[in-house]
């Protein structure tokens, strides 16, 4: 068997620097109850190079990749997001405050996590429709972009 | 609540939420689970029987069960009329909607002489968070 694995156990970290500048490597508290994440692999821009030697083909080379501002993370609303949220917006603002960043990992069970820092933001609500369950939006807004790295220390 | 036996639940707040007008009409009137037949027929009888549930709201961590769809259909079998038949499924509608369970779908069959039986199904979406 090679080793692919599913989504399932997947779980989002955050932690707030300890170091202004610097990504936590412990630390992290999980946000529970998340159902989906966003897409962290938007393609590159690509800038076009193209000049009179070439006789054939265009030449590009990729630009800046965008994530397209504010990121959805969805989750089942339940008492222990909201107070979970909660927390991690506080924990955010109060960092803030120091000139600290708040990270978050995407951590995948034995493999590498995947980081970026960001600001959360507080809760509103979601459309409600009948016979479904409830569910919230939450967001954050990403200002570095870490990518992949060894997983986090877990207490 | 625990979301793989829903039935035990609805079952004894059908049984405990039928008035007495109905026992006092329908003194034989019998709520089961069980779809043995017995020796001596009680009628009307309503069995209330909860079909499979199906998981709902996985989150990506998927070591909870955080909702269920839950459905269930209800037979309320008599002998003598498909008016008292009718009669009693009234009163089961309306403790499912209670319970806030949709109608989704009431099949027909073909009565016979001597058995009238009206059947409902009724679905729901439950979190572990609800309170029926």
């Amino acid at each position: 068997m090679a080793n692919e694995f599913s989504t399932a156990g997947i779980k989002i970290y955050y932690a707030v620097e300890t170091t202004a500048g610097t990504r936590p490597t412990t630390g992290f508290s999980v946000i529970a109850g998340i159902k989906s994440t966003p897409d962290f692999n938007p393609e590159p821009s690509t800038l076009e190079v193209t000049d009179l030697s070439d006789e054939v083909w265009k030449r590009y080379i990729p630009g800046l990749r965008d994530v397209g501002g504010a990121l959805s993370f969805t989750a089942n609303l339940t008492s222990a997001f909201k107070t979970a949220w909660e927390a991690l917006v506080s924990a955010s603002e109060t960092a803030k405050a120091s000139s600290k960043a708040t990270w978050f990992e995407i951590a995948i069970p034995n493999f590498d996590s995947f980081y970026f820092a960001g600001e959360p933001t507080p809760l509103g609500v979601k459309a409600f429709n009948v016979d479904e369950v409830a569910e919230i939006d939450a967001y954050i807004t990403p200002n570095a972009i870490e990518g992949w790295a060894t997983a986090s220390t877990k207490s | 609540m625990n979301l793989l036996d829903i039935e035990s639940r609805v079952f004894s707040r059908i049984k405990n939420k039928c008035p007495q007008s109905l026992k006092d009409k329908y003194p034989n009137i019998y709520f089961t689970t069980s779809d043995r037949v017995q020796t001596n027929p009680k009628f009307p009888t309503v069995y209330v029987h909860e079909m499979n549930p199906v998981e709902e709201a996985q989150d990506l961590e998927n070591q909870t069960i955080n909702a269920v769809i839950s459905s269930f259909q209800i037979e309320v079998t008599d002998n003598s009329s498909m008016s008292n038949a009718t009669e009693v499924m009234n009163f089961v509608v309306e403790t499912m909607k209670t319970m806030r369970y949709g109608v989704v779908s009431m099949p027909e069959f073909s009565n016979t002489t001597s058995v009238f039986r009206k059947i409902a199904r009724f679905r729901r979406v439950i979190g572990s968070g609800d309170v029926l």
